[in-house]
């Protein structure tokens, strides 16, 4: 083997390591634990994926950090997003679906989320409780975006996009509304393939 | 989307215009939602620079899903380390999941030549945000 081969096989085998030392190691492979810290309006980690079938199904568990007071009634009840999609190459504040929660009226409230055409429709769909886990649906339909929660269809929202092959980029845990997180929130997502 | 194309099809035919190679390829990946096989076919430089075409599908349906997530696309790669036995690729594969979702999938890949024209290649990527591993038989055309 040549001195220039070695070489690129040592600077391959080295950016394998760093790499693979910065992974976390999760309980559950399959689960990821996504932390909004302090101040912060984005989760971590910060990913970038595309959704992939016409249904995005996963199981979230929020824990205590998902209990706050902002002591304004118009600020607590800004909906925080949990998890949910761009539609067809739009941008998500265009046309989208996402399950969105707040804690309001000491109940951890959950929402259906979406942007058509522009507009922003919210519609509750049940309540949850911290550490339990739940189980999250939106169907994509020709039409609708349909909300399940726990394996209970609960409402439908009208969908307004005329494409059908292109990108629909996954949107995950994100606080506000308009205020950061007022401290660290922990949500753990499992995707369900 | 259709500027996409026309620019990968672009791509592909000017790599393909000075292919020296054409290697085709059963292959299997394992992804987190499970096995997919499939096939490639794959023009490639003196340089190793290559693009082609490939499919791939999961051979049983998941019953709730109800789709056996095709995936087809264009396949480009880079040489990143070059000998006579053993190469190792950067690789992006772009397509379609189930005809309607674009997804495009970094890797890396290597190629160990098992005879003239024979070869077993051996890829991990990131597939739906976690990293899949791929496998496969290449035959060398010409």
């Amino acid at each position: 083997m040549s001195n220039a081969f070695k070489r690129s096989i040592f600077a391959l085998a080295l950016m394998a390591m760093a790499l693979a030392s910065c992974e976390p190691v999760p309980e559950n492979v399959f689960t990821r634990r996504f932390v909004i810290k302090e101040g912060s309006h984005y989760s971590t980690p910060r990913l970038a994926e595309m959704l992939q079938s016409n249904r995005l199904r996963f199981e979230a568990t929020f824990d205590q950090s998902a209990i706050y007071d902002f002591n304004d009634q118009a600020m607590q009840t800004n909906k925080n997003k949990l998890m949910g999609f761009a539609d067809c190459n739009s941008m998500h504040h265009e046309n989208s679906a996402r399950f969105g929660w707040q804690w309001y009226n000491n109940q951890l409230e959950i929402y259906a989320y979406c942007y058509v055409n522009g507009n922003r429709v919210e519609e509750f769909l049940g309540t949850v409780q911290p550490g339990v886990v739940n189980n999250y649906e939106i169907e994509l339909t020709a039409d609708a975006y349909v909300f399940y929660l726990n394996n209970e269809q609960i409402t439908s929202i009208g969908r307004s996009v005329d494409c059908d092959k292109g990108a629909y980029y996954l949107l995950y845990p994100y606080f506000g509304g308009s205020l950061p997180a007022p401290h660290d929130v922990t949500i753990d997502i499992t995707m369900i393939r | 989307m259709r500027t996409l194309i026309v620019l990968l099809i672009l791509t592909v035919v000017s790599t393909t215009s000075r292919g020296q190679h054409m290697w085709l390829s059963m292959l299997s990946e394992y992804t987190i939602a499970g096995p997919q096989y499939g096939a490639a076919i794959l023009m490639e430089t003196n340089k190793k620079l290559g693009a082609g075409l490939f499919y791939q599908a999961d051979i049983q349906s998941p019953a709730e899903v109800k789709t056996n997530n095709t995936f087809y696309g264009l396949q480009l790669q880079i040489p990143l380390a070059k000998s006579e036995k053993i190469n190792f690729f950067g690789t992006v594969r772009g397509g379609l999941v189930n005809d309607k979702f674009a997804v495009i999938v970094p890797g890396v890949e290597t190629r160990i030549n098992a005879g003239k024209r024979l070869a077993v290649g051996f890829a991990m990527s990131m597939r739906m945000n976690y990293p899949s591993v791929l496998g496969k038989l290449t035959y060398r055309i010409f």
